[in-house]
């Protein structure tokens, strides 16, 4: 028998041992099987074409004037139903109905319609191009909900159910003026209790709590759903991990910082007295050792008060700023912490140190600082960071400027 | 693109261009000749480019000389290069497929596709192409010597009287003597003479032996034939035989072994090997033929002490008529040759 | 033990030590008995198609050719009832016989009930996929892949109804699949980091039994390892996705007589690496490059009595524009001229086969040349299995790419772009090729071939408001193939094909269908006869062409819904070969099809 391989002849034992290698890469690596299904392909049915007229599908007329195919006009416990000659949005007649389904014996009230004379009705077609039309109005004042549970039933049991809420109402409210209510077929669930569409028997009108008003005109019409406008146009932000990002440069990014203000604790403030860039820094003295001193913190977000996610970048960036301190005995670490906080106010902070100057010391002269974002503890909840803050404790005076998150791999400027 | 993924990207895009360089650099294709047979071949009308022509007018085969011939075509065809000798009737076919003849492929040294051999004469040269029998082309060549065959292990070419080394068994006196001898009636493969056999069968007696001639190996010089150590397998008998064709033909080539270490061949108590087949001749003009010591049976042992040729005429009696037929045959140049045939 | 055999193992036994990790798996292909309750069940489906056609011939060929028969009537009757059992969600099986009645067949005679399809399958721990019996494969265009047919670019609704019997007697699927009989193993991984997922497959298949004297078992093997990436960068939206790809055929000489035997053997590597991609443009760099050798082997001798190994590569781009719905790609390509790709390179259509109608005419019975005709009609001219040669092919129908993709000695560019989509007014496909040999065929001098196929389908409806559909369909493809050299050397082979269809729905589900298709051909080729494998034995004759093939048609169709429709046609074909050629022939065809899944 033959040996010879023909894959070895390809590409040589190499290929073998390649396929082998990657093979054991990939047990030994953090791996799980996809799941395994016979069919991992979805059978799409394209959604039937709109017909010219939804006379051409199904009768739309569901009810006007005749009352033939319609059952539950009558007085029981729950509801007095009856037709109305006198009050009709058009034609000669409508349906008026008064019910309270918290009446003594009353477990179910409610009318149907068969219209076109209880054949099954093969709504498919239309079912998302069409809506069930109705008017309605009130036998007397106004009601801001009309509580019925529009009902279609198919030949086989199965239903589908929609809520007429007021969403549907021509008006805010019903009153004793006509007014259209139109319940999309779409808006329909005709999941739950397996409605099938193509062959429905009629539309019951479940009525719920209870209510007075005149009926007229039921009918299928075209509608095509209205695009709700947003009410606000959201704002497409830059990216926040965007290195570097510039904090601090003569004012705050987007001017979302916060805490320049000035009292008997603290005076934070801009200042053009000296600046290590641009035309001004943040004047800082404090004076934090009173009792009713406990807020001595400004600070920044730069995401316009989104949650930032900065775990990302944690490994590879670094808070960086200029302080030059006008209080403080040379090198001493200086009394201001940095931290961020998220938006269950939970935060977390780094207490400033000599370490962290590129120069070793703070003293009368700029200096910069380097903060690395792994040094910060994970007390905070670091994928919903609301902002960068600074807190000053004991007291001093300094001016800082240049704040910045850079990348830490990249030369820092001196 | 941070920089993990920076790093990610360009690996994986050097693992792609490494993989396109390693798949790919190795395999220079190394491309032969156009695939299949050339159309110009298949398809293209046939035509001369350069006619037929000798790299000399004359050639001396005596001296190793050689010609070579030149035709080329304007495409590759079958084609046959013919010379034949004027006097001695030899002929030298030389055939071929290419573009062109040249010193490739149609050099000739003076051999002979069929016997005899050239000599000093006028030879014509025709070359022709099968598949076009419109064309050919003849030119005519001087041949100033004959090419000289190998006489290390020459039994005879009969140019010499052989004296009595030849002992003619004329039995029940059917050998035309007057036809039956050294002769020069007719060229001889080599040189003028050669040993004709000729009979007439007798219905009443015998009718299928005629007579025969034994050729003592002393007709070389020594009582025995002096050979190489060789495997039998490995030596070779020549000989050539002319016939005219005349039908009934037979002969028998066999070769005696001085069993009883006498020195000389004795008949009767000498071994003879033969082919288990006679020659049932039905050629024309002269034909080369040989066969192995090991064809007969020979082992090194016979093989040295090789005393004798002994060539029977024979008649093919079931198929002669009535009266029958008379039967004639000649050789010539009866050598030995070691690892293959006699090339001429 | 044979490598493939080794590699399916080793992934069935990665496969078993990696399965206590899978999800949601129970350790057992068994079903657990509220599983078995949920999914058990048996399915009946299947095929009934009715064919009955009625084909007539005249013409100048048959003037002197007493005995062919004017008109041929044949048809069938034909039932597949597919039984498909599922006793739980991680097990199937089915079959599906077939029942098959020869129009004109009494009490017995011609009917025919066979086995069309049989297979298993399930899921072993929720993970790891197996198929036993009939299976459908496909791979890349240079391994694994059964290449369309030639002679077709947008053929008109009125042509499809019978090429819809070819592909399904063929099994021609979606994705260029081969029908083989074997077994399968799938999985797949899914990833935390760099990678998304991977998906590993092996499968091996007899594709020729032995007759146990000189013909042995064949089998082909192979499988793919395919790996996507995250994205590697979100901004860009770049990503690399990439595959393995092994296919080995082989002889197995321990079954029959034979001693000698084929190894052919393809690895090659495919990307798709994403350069970017935002919400409406795509940019990406794609191909595959590999290597294929080929050697018949002696069993005893244990030398290689023949041995070809060469490379191609395929490297290209593509960038997509979603909301223009445009997609234009390009791509250069270079198949060595000894590239071999036994299931790759075998084509659906084997000339050498006898046609069912009307295979020989004339007086001396020639055969007939194959027209666009048989390729609408006739299922015998087609074939899914496996040459080991290339096959013959006809140069008017294509010569570019006679092999598909994967065709050898071609180098060159290719270039494509769509445009729209099935619902849209217009969707149009504009195809080009411009390629030449690597190595002469009987000459140094190199054919030059250029391909361009245009494909555009309006659906006019849109633009009338007509509310049932109207649609208008075109297809055209030239191919012209040039070579210089001497006069005997030169070729100049000019090909058009055109292609016009008419669909227009009177009424719900009833169409009208014309269809019109013109093939023209002329000039000369040299087609080479392959002795074997890809060896070119000879040209037997120059190949001359100056043809003209007409086939128009009109019918009826109606679909009862869309798994039922019955159709019924008139065809008329004409076949011109030079001027008052007494080889011309007419061809009229009527016939009826009734197609029902259920």
């Amino acid at each position: 028998m033959i040996e010879m391989s023909g894959i070895s002849n390809v590409f040589g034992k190499w290929s073998i041992r390649l396929a082998i290698v990657v093979l054991g890469l990939l047990i030994v690596s953090c791996v799980q099987f996809k799941p395994a299904t016979f069919y991992t392909g979805e059978v799409r049915v394209p959604p039937p074409e709109r017909p010219e007229r939804i006379s051409r599908v199904v009768e739309p007329l569901i009810y006007k004037d005749d009352d033939r195919d319609v059952w539950g006009i009558e007085k029981d416990e729950c509801k007095e139903v009856s037709l109305s000659k006198d009050i009709v949005q058009s034609g000669h007649s409508a349906i008026k109905l008064r019910w309270d389904r918290n009446a003594e014996g009353c477990t179910w009230a409610g009318i149907g319609i068969g219209w076109d004379g209880y054949v099954g009705k093969d709504l498919s077609a239309v079912m998302d191009h069409a809506a069930i039309s109705m008017y309605v109005r009130t036998i007397e004042g106004r009601s801001f909900g009309l509580p019925f549970v529009l009902t279609l039933e198919d030949y086989s049991g199965g239903m589908g159910f929609c809520y007429t809420g007021n969403k549907y109402f021509e008006r805010i409210a019903l009153d004793e003026e006509w007014q259209q209510v139109i319940v999309p077929l779409a808006d329909f669930d005709i999941e739950t209790e397996n409605l099938d569409v193509s062959n429905i028997k009629q539309l019951q009108i479940e009525l719920q709590q209870s209510g007075a008003v005149y009926l007229d005109n039921i009918e299928l019409i075209f509608h095509t759903p209205e695009e709700r406008e947003p009410w606000l146009e959201e704002e497409k932000l830059p990216d926040p991990l965007a290195l570097p990002v510039v904090l601090f440069k003569d004012e705050f990014i987007n001017n979302n910082g916060w805490g320049l203000i000035s009292d008997h604790c603290q005076r934070f403030e801009l200042s053009k007295d000296d600046f290590a860039v641009g035309k001004q820094s943040i004047y800082a003295k404090w004076d934090a050792t009173g009792d009713d001193c406990h807020l001595n913190q400004f600070g920044v977000s730069w995401n316009r008060w989104h949650p930032t996610d900065i775990t990302p970048i944690i490994e590879k960036a670094a808070i960086r700023f200029q302080i030059k301190m006008i209080q403080s005995a040379a090198g001493e670490d200086i009394s201001i912490r940095v931290g961020f906080e998220d938006y269950d106010r939970g935060t977390t902070h780094v207490l400033v140190q000599n370490s962290h100057s590129l120069s070793g010391l703070y003293g009368p002269q700029w200096t910069t600082v380097l903060l690395p974002l792994k040094l910060f503890p994970t007390d905070a909840d670091l994928k919903r960071i609301k902002h960068l803050y600074f807190e000053f404790i004991g007291t001093g005076e300094c001016y800082i400027d240049d704040i910045q998150i850079v990348a830490v791999d990249k030369p820092v400027d001196q | 693109m941070d920089q993990k993924k920076y790093f990610t990207a360009s690996y994986l895009a050097l693992f792609l261009v490494a993989t396109i360089f390693l798949t790919t650099s190795s395999c220079d294709r190394d491309l032969e000749d156009p695939a299949g047979p050339s159309l110009i071949d298949r398809f293209a009308d046939f035509e001369s480019v350069d006619t037929l022509t000798a790299s000399q007018n004359t050639v001396d085969f005596a001296a190793g000389g050689t010609v070579f011939f030149r035709a080329a075509f304007n495409k590759s065809v079958d084609w046959i290069l013919r010379i034949e000798g004027m006097q001695s009737g030899a002929v030298k076919v030389i055939e071929g497929f290419d573009l062109r003849l040249d010193e490739s492929n149609a050099t000739w040294n003076g051999t002979a596709t069929t016997p005899p051999l050239f000599r000093d004469e006028e030879c014509m040269v025709t070359l022709s192409i099968p598949e076009e029998p419109s064309y050919g082309d003849t030119l005519m060549i001087t041949s100033l010597s004959q090419r000289p065959l190998p006489t290390n292990f020459l039994v005879t070419d009969f140019e010499s009287d052989p004296g009595a080394n030849i002992i003619l068994g004329n039995f029940e006196f059917k050998l035309v003597l007057a036809e039956t001898g050294r002769r020069s009636d007719f060229p001889a493969v080599v040189g003028d003479f050669y040993y004709i056999l000729t009979g007439n069968p007798n219905p009443d007696f015998n009718p299928f032996f005629l007579g025969l001639v034994d050729i003592k190996s002393s007709i070389a010089g020594n009582p025995y034939m002096q050979l190489p150590q060789a495997s039998p397998s490995q030596i070779y008998f020549n000989w050539f035989m002319w016939h005219d064709a005349s039908p009934h033909a037979m002969a028998s080539v066999q070769i005696a072994v001085d069993s009883n270490d006498s020195g000389d061949f004795e008949d009767g108590q000498d071994a003879i090997f033969s082919s288990e087949n006679n020659l049932m001749l039905m050629h024309t003009g002269w034909r080369h033929y040989s066969f192995t010591m090991a064809d007969l049976g020979m082992t090194s042992d016979d093989v040295e002490k090789i005393v004798a040729i002994r060539i029977v005429l024979l008649s093919d009696h079931d198929n002669q008529p009535t009266p029958p037929l008379q039967v004639r045959f000649a050789v010539d140049y009866l050598t030995f040759t070691i690892g293959q045939p006699l090339s001429f | 033990m044979n490598i493939q055999i080794k590699i399916l193992v080793l992934l069935g036994v990665c496969a078993i030590l990696m399965a206590p990790q899978s999800y949601g798996q129970d350790g057992s292909a068994l079903p657990t008995p509220k599983e078995e309750d949920k999914d058990a069940g048996v399915r009946f489906n299947g095929l009934g198609r009715t064919i009955l056609r009625n084909t007539e011939i005249d013409g100048p060929v048959l003037e002197a050719d007493p005995e062919t028969i004017r008109r041929q009537v044949d048809g069938e009757f034909l039932l597949d009832l597919q039984i498909n059992a599922q006793p739980n969600d991680k097990t199937e099986v089915q079959s599906i016989l077939r029942l098959r009645n020869e129009f004109g067949g009494f009490f017995g005679a011609g009917m025919s009930v066979e086995v069309r399809e049989l297979w298993a399958r399930g899921i072993i721990g929720n993970a790891i996929k197996y198929h036993v019996g009939d299976m459908d494969i496909a791979m890349t265009p240079y391994t694994f892949y059964n290449f369309e047919e030639e002679g077709f670019v947008n053929n008109p609704a009125a042509l499809e109804a019978q090429r819809e019997v070819i592909y399904y007697e063929q099994f021609y699927g979606n994705g260029n699949t081969r029908r083989v009989q074997g077994t399968k193993l799938d999985f797949g991984l899914n990833f935390t980091h760099v990678l998304r997922d991977a998906d590993f497959s092996a499968f091996i298949a007899r594709v020729r039994g032995t007759d146990f004297f000189t013909i042995p078992s064949r089998y082909t093997s192979g499988g793919h390892m395919k790996f996507r990436t995250r994205n590697i960068s979100d901004s860009l939206g770049m990503r690399a996705d990439f595959g393995f790809n092994f296919v080995h055929t082989f002889d197995d000489l321990r079954s029959g007589e034979a001693n000698t035997g084929i190894r052919n053997s393809i690895a090659t590597f495919n990307w798709d690496f994403r350069l970017y991609q935002d919400r409406n443009t795509t940019v990406s760099l794609l191909g595959e490059t590999g290597r294929s050798s080929l050697t018949e082997t002696h069993d005893t001798l244990r030398t290689a009595l023949f041995s070809i190994d060469d490379y191609f590569m395929d490297a290209g781009f593509k960038v997509a524009f979603r909301e223009q719905k445009i997609t234009v790609q390009g791509s250069y390509v270079d198949i060595g001229p000894d590239f071999f790709s036994i299931a790759a390179q075998s084509r659906r259509i084997d000339l050498q086969n006898e046609r069912s109608f009307y295979d020989r005419l004339g007086p001396d019975q020639q055969r007939r040349r194959m027209s666009i005709f048989d390729l609408n009609r006739d299922n015998l001219m087609y074939t899914f299995e496996l040459s080991d040669r290339l096959m013959p092919y006809d140069p008017r129908f294509s010569n570019t790419m006679p092999y598909g993709l994967a065709t050898p000695n071609r180098r060159g560019a290719r270039f494509g772009a769509e445009y729209g989509g099935s619902e849209d007014l217009v969707e149009a496909r504009l195809d080009a090729a411009f390629m030449s040999e690597i190595l002469g065929q009987g000459t140094e001098e190199l054919k030059n071939f250029t391909l361009l196929r245009a494909a555009a389908n309006l659906n006019a409806h849109q633009l009338l408001d007509f509310e049932n559909k109207l649609r208008f369909t075109f297809g055209y493809q030239f191919e012209n193939t040039q070579r210089g050299g001497v006069p005997v050397e030169q070729i100049d082979l000019m090909s058009n094909m055109v292609e016009l269809g008419v669909e227009i729905e009177l009424f719900k589900g009833f169409e009208v269908l014309v269809g019109g298709k013109y093939l023209q051909a002329e000039g000369n080729e040299y087609v080479p006869q392959i002795d074997r494998f890809n060896v070119v034995r000879n040209f037997p004759e120059g190949y001359e062409a100056d043809d003209r093939e007409q086939l128009l048609a009109v019918g009826l169709k109606y679909n009862f819904n869309p798994r039922a429709y019955l159709t019924m046609q008139y065809h008329n074909f004409q076949s011109r070969r030079g001027e008052n050629n007494p080889i011309d022939y007419n061809l009229d065809q009527i016939f009826v099809i009734y197609n029902m899944l259920f």
